[in-house]
């Protein structure tokens, strides 16, 4: 809930002084990510809530995913929307390389396939199950590697990790703290980010 | 090209650490050794010693009880030569993930004994079906031990839209029907006839199934209601035992012997 507030009050207090003054459809970034529940692999594009060129983003980022039967057991296509903050809290490798310790964000994921429904079968009774099963709502911390552009200070490619967990695995743990662990409700995903700008 | 070596057995280390990455709340990806759960644990309770008294631990309703079930387990553990197996009554996840029957089976696996699920209707929706028939085996089965049929039934009907197959009543009229005449008849289903989930237009069906079996059917275990319940089906003669949910840190001892049976409650 701590990171939830704060990643809040930053929304609130940076959005207004640096956000862009027209809007662009062109994207600012094209994505990859490989696990973190948007399926095996998925990738598409998104925009910088703030300016590209600068080393603090606000990343928000969409994704088609696909996971095959082979490997998660189910088929799965999903569409997901992933909102990162990255900080500008770095350490220079060399001149074109920088590591970011440190970043927080939240996700949607909009999975859809044959057992997918938006709302439950209407035999249930009103509020049988209070969840949806085709939505998830997770949060994520992580950080990265950026590759500076030529010789500018501009990031080109951030190759980041996330450790990422969804609202049923939060359910679950906040009532089992014995048994479970942030461990066991904390996966690993990784992916990289290329910006256009 | 050493680099390419350790490229390919990082790459494999990552590729194979399954628990490390999710890519979906939905997956089902058991290891080996977690997938017909229940069938493996039939074959250990085919090969206990008979004895006079069978004794059976009858748990229910896990679901998102974790830290529960574990105290129950170390209760178990320090009483378990009382047993002879455990089952669970089903509503074994909340959310029907894998991952959650994983996490049961992480933590039932260190009971001393077997243990044996039947499905509940929390593990149903979405891909909970295939999840639990991969982890825990088919919905339906039954095996016999020491001249005793126990049965195992899906009856969570609401979950299949009232389809009238679920329960399978050719099924289970063939388990009945094909016993010897000496042999006991116990039943484990989640829900039983009076539950409101439980489809109506198979009920009657269903008790009248049971009803045939005469005095060989001993009685019916069920979960779901979060409380200690016993009663008889109306219209028939047929006991049935409701033991309570993980939360309630209680469950049930049976104890059925050559002409008779009790449970007895106990409290963790």
């Amino acid at each position: 809930m701590k990171t939830i507030s704060k990643f809040i009050l930053i929304l609130l207090f940076q959005i207004p002084f640096e956000s862009k003054s027209q809007i662009d459809l062109q994207p600012d970034f094209v994505n990859f990510q490989y696990a973190g529940n948007f399926g095996f692999i998925s990738f598409g594009g998104g925009y910088d809530l703030l300016k590209p060129e600068k080393p603090t983003h606000l990343n928000l980022g969409f994704y088609f995913g696909y996971l095959p039967e082979k490997i998660g057991g189910i088929e799965e296509y999903s569409l997901n929307t992933k909102l990162t903050y990255i900080p500008d809290v770095r350490i220079d490798i060399n001149d074109k390389v920088d590591l970011n310790f440190f970043s927080v964000g939240l996700f949607i994921n909009y999975a859809f396939g044959d057992n997918y429904f938006n709302r439950w079968s209407s035999h249930y009774p009103d509020g049988y199950y209070w969840w949806t099963p085709s939505v998830r709502f997770g949060v994520f911390v992580g950080g990265g590697l950026n590759i500076k552009k030529g010789n500018s200070d501009k990031d080109f490619i951030s190759l980041y990790y996330d450790f990422s967990t969804h609202d049923l695995e939060l359910v679950s743990y906040v009532q089992n703290t014995d048994y479970l662990s942030p461990l066991s409700i904390f996966n690993l995903s990784l992916g990289a980010i290329i910006y256009l700008r | 090209m050493r680099l390419h070596y350790l490229f390919y057995a990082v790459f494999s280390i990552l590729i194979t650490a399954c628990d490390l990455f999710e890519y979906s709340a939905h997956q089902i990806t058991p290891d080996h050794d977690e997938k017909d759960v229940n069938l493996r644990n039939i074959d250990k309770i085919l090969s206990l010693p008979s004895s006079d008294t069978l004794k059976i631990a009858f748990i229910s309703d896990s679901q998102r009880f974790y830290d529960e079930t574990e105290s129950f387990v170390h209760h178990f553990n320090s009483v378990s030569e009382d047993f002879d197996f455990v089952i669970h009554g089903g509503d074994i996840s909340d959310f029907g993930l894998a991952e959650e029957f994983l996490w049961i089976n992480d933590i039932l696996s260190k009971l001393d004994v077997p243990y044996l699920t039947v499905i509940g209707n929390h593990d149903v929706p979405v891909y909970g079906h295939r999840a639990y028939r991969k982890i825990f085996g088919p919905d339906n089965y039954s095996f016999t031990w020491n001249n005793h049929h126990f049965i195992f039934l899906n009856t969570n009907s609401l979950e299949y839209g009232f389809n009238g197959l679920i329960p399978d009543l050719e099924w289970l009229q063939k388990q009945i029907s094909e016993r010897q005449p000496s042999e006991k008849i116990i039943l484990i289903s989640h829900m039983g006839p009076e539950s409101g989930e439980f489809d109506p237009k198979l009920a009657a069906g269903y008790r009248s199934i049971l009803n045939s079996a005469g005095d060989n059917f001993l009685f019916a275990l069920h979960g779901h209601s979060h409380e200690f319940k016993k009663g008889i089906y109306p219209k028939t003669n047929i006991p049935y035992w409701i033991t309570t949910s993980m939360d309630d840190r209680a469950f049930t001892k049976i104890r059925i012997w050559e002409d008779g049976f009790d449970f007895k409650i106990i409290e963790f």
